[in-house]
């Protein structure tokens, strides 16, 4: 988790520095070592993560994932188009993340479009990486979840 | 012609016997070609879209016996829609992008030609979902290939050298085609895709000799672009009346409305109409977007040679669920209450099956082909408007509001999988999705050439919802048009997202998600064969002679909507998702490559 975190800071002024403009760095406190999605989720039973709600803030990475489930799979586990995130983002820090969101990849059976210029991913793109690191640390579920706060 | 001359000598020089017509119009060339049973000529095998052929040497009796008589790879990974088309001793074989098309000798099966157009990769991911794409047309010595990056072009069927190629959409604004195109008289008639990305959906008709652009028909906005009559152009019988579209939107929304148009056209000869549906209104959020969104989700009527609008009829108005109109409509000639009536028949993705007088857009049937359908009660048949249960309408939950257990999902009881009509048992024969949805609509902003899609959604097994204990994602059925009833129907372990095949052998032939050629009983629906191809099939079932023998041949290459449940890796969990952990299964079954198979008796 130590380095993770590292990652995710630079990752972010990255972010910041390749031209997204509405990045809200909502990062803990310096000095703190949680993942991006910490405070974020609220389970009702440990380790049951059916029994887990997240905020708004986060549901706003779900939605933004909605935009990814055409090639990624409706889980994000991948399909005959993308290959997992779930998995790619145990593979991947934010730097690459960013770079690959904001310019687009061209993979051998796939291309994946820039999304740099796209409000609907780059308004919550701290989200988004939150849900998707969640989902790859296997902190949540696939699918849609309830909101704690509404 | 005199351009055509040497190739023609040349083909002939080669051993090649394509039958190419001399002196006829393209409506007798194509009409003739596709009333040869030895043929199958274009993607329905006739006009009528009925995918049905009279060959009988394979029938109900020998076909436990099939056997592979040979294969072809394409090369290509993505899913692959559609099916060969042969005619006389050529096959030709067409791929998801980058479209590469094959002329085959069918006496030897060595390449003839092949021809693999260049086109933009940046075109792939404005693709919604896979960069798949459902095949040529022929007409006199020339093969219409509809590339992905919306350039339509014309091939010498000869010798696979570019004869015209014209431009039909932006890519950089989200168009992209996936139809395969139909030629009527002198025009090639061709659609456009990118309803997720907020493009205006059009019919347009291309001359087939130079590629100039005839007439075009957007499915919204003022009644002259949609070459719409106010006082002739009848919906439920009655004019549609002025601006029809425009006042069913807010504001400006229709401009980037979708209405989109990349499903299979028919025609009719004697009435001279050519029939295709709209796709999705954009974006996916209904409450954005008040109205009935018309000329959306709409079967269109149009005079072949004007394109002006003889009827519409919108099967889903205002749509809260993407359930597309582009299905295919089926043209048959079947006896209703006593009266043999011309119709079209069309399995919409809204789960219900439509019957209409194909000559006036009357709405005669319209009844649920999957019964797990729970979004409307029924079809109010006085106004043909859907009667939507307030429970599972997006809109009326309201943005932010998760919808829950919505059947169908929003890839439709069926999507674009065609299917087949046989006139000797008068059953429409239908591959079929049984899966079910949570939906929740939420705002996006429009940037052009992006994707606008403004919903979250979870598919599932419509068991779950029925609470009938089954966990089938599909069902292949066999439906009766005039009554709006299902006569049989045959589970399956995953949408059935293959084209139909009705043969004079009363058995019909589909693929499956896992690789399965299948061909069943055309009265019962009993299995009598059935043998795995290298993948998943999302393509259809053809079938042709050559020297005498029948044979029949099915792209496999799983990928398309369906492809997208199949996870690529199987970890993770799928908790309350059991569903898509169906979906997930299929890649125990099957994994990418596109290959033609073919069977033939011993």
């Amino acid at each position: 988790m130590i380095q993770k975190f590292g990652v995710t800071v630079a990752g972010l002024v990255a972010g910041a520095m390749i031209g997204a403009g509405n990045l809200v760095v909502t990062a803990a406190a310096e000095g703190a070592e949680p993942p991006p999605y910490e405070g974020h989720i609220q389970c009702e039973t440990e380790g049951d993560l059916s029994t887990c709600q997240i905020d708004l803030w986060l549901t706003r990475g779900y939605r933004a994932f909605s935009q990814c489930q055409v090639c990624h799979g409706l889980t994000g586990d991948g399909s005959t188009i993308g290959p997992s995130l779930v998995r790619k983002l145990r593979e991947i820090d934010l730097d690459r993340f960013m770079e690959v969101v904001v310019n687009g990849y061209e993979g051998q059976i796939g291309v994946m479009p820039g999304w740099g210029t796209n409000p609907n991913v780059m308004n919550y793109i701290d989200q988004l990486y939150a849900y998707l690191l969640a989902r790859a640390d296997g902190v949540l579920p696939a699918g849609r979840l309830k909101r704690y706060d509404r | 012609m005199i351009t055509r001359i040497p190739s023609l000598i040349a083909a002939i020089a080669m051993g090649l016997l394509v039958a190419v017509p001399v002196s006829v119009s393209a409506n007798d060339d194509v009409k003739a070609l596709s009333a040869d049973v030895n043929n199958w000529a274009m993607w329905g095998r006739t006009y009528d879209g009925a995918r049905y052929s009279p060959l009988s040497e394979i029938n109900a009796g020998n076909v436990g016996s099939l056997q592979v008589a040979w294969t072809f790879s394409t090369g290509v990974l993505r899913g692959h829609e559609g099916g060969p088309m042969v005619i006389g001793d050529t096959m030709f074989v067409h791929t998801p992008f980058p479209n590469k098309v094959f002329s085959i000798n069918l006496a030897d099966q060595t390449i003839n030609w092949a021809y693999v157009p260049v086109q933009d990769p940046s075109v792939i991911p404005v693709m919604c979902c896979d960069t798949v794409y459902r095949g040529l047309a022929y007409a006199e010595g020339k093969i219409f290939l509809q590339q992905a990056d919306t350039t339509l072009v014309a091939l010498d069927a000869n010798s696979g050298e570019v004869i015209w190629s014209v431009v039909n959409g932006d890519p950089s604004a989200g168009s992209t085609n996936t139809n395969a195109p139909i030629v009527v008289n002198d025009k090639v008639y061709t659609g456009i895709s990118g309803g997720e990305f907020g493009v205006r959906g059009f019919l347009a008709a291309y001359n087939i000799n130079d590629g100039s652009l005839v007439w075009k028909g957007y499915s919204t906005g003022p009644d002259d672009e949609m070459l719409i009559d106010p006082e002739n152009t009848t919906h439920m019988l009655e004019p549609v009346g002025p601006n029809s579209s425009l006042d069913s939107w807010e504001g400006d929304q229709w401009k980037i409305g979708g209405g989109t148009t990349w499903g299979w056209f028919t025609y009719d000869p004697d009435l001279n109409l050519i029939y295709y549906g709209t796709g999705n209104p954009s974006t996916w959020n209904p409450v954005v977007r008040p109205g009935d969104n018309k000329w959306s989700m709409t079967i269109f009527a149009r005079d072949a040679d004007t394109g002006m609008a003889r009827w519409v009829y919108q099967m889903t108005p205002h749509d809260e669920w993407d359930y597309d109109g582009v299905n295919e409509g089926i043209l048959a000639d079947i006896e209703i209450d006593g009266v043999t009536r011309k119709v079209i028949v069309h399995f919409d993705r809204n789960g219900f099956g439509y019957t209409l007088d194909r000559a006036t857009g009357e709405l005669l049937v319209a009844e649920k082909y999957d019964p797990a359908t729970n979004w409307a009660t029924h079809v109010d048949m006085e106004t043909g408007r859907p009667q939507v249960v307030a429970e599972y309408s997006t809109d009326q939950q309201g943005e932010d509001v998760n919808t829950q257990n919505i059947c169908p999902a929003a890839l439709g009881s069926k999507d674009q999988q065609p299917a087949a009509f046989s006139p000797r048992t008068g059953l429409f024969y239908v591959p079929t999705n049984h899966v079910c949805m949570d939906y929740e609509p939420f705002r996006v902003e429009y940037v052009s050439g992006q994707p606008y899609v403004g919903a979250t959604l979870s598919m599932f097994p419509a068991g779950r919802v029925t609470g009938d204990g089954t966990d089938n994602l599909g069902n292949f059925i066999a439906w009766d048009a005039a009554k709006g009833e299902i006569v049989w129907s045959v589970p399956e372990q995953f949408s059935v997202w293959s084209g139909a095949l009705a043969t004079g052998g009363d058995i019909v032939f589909y693929g499956t998600l896992d690789g399965r050629l299948k061909a069943v009983d055309a009265n019962s629906g009993a299995e009598l064969y059935s043998f795995k191809t290298p993948s998943g099939i999302i393509g259809n079932v053809n079938t042709w002679t050559f020297e005498g023998k029948q044979y029949v041949g099915v792209l496999s290459g799983v990928g398309g909507w369906a492809g997208i449940g199949m996870a690529a890796g199987l970890e993770g969990d799928t908790d309350g998702l059991g569903a898509v952990g169906a979906y997930r299964g299929l890649n125990q079954h099957t994994q990418l490559g596109g290959v033609l198979t073919v069977f033939a008796l011993p």
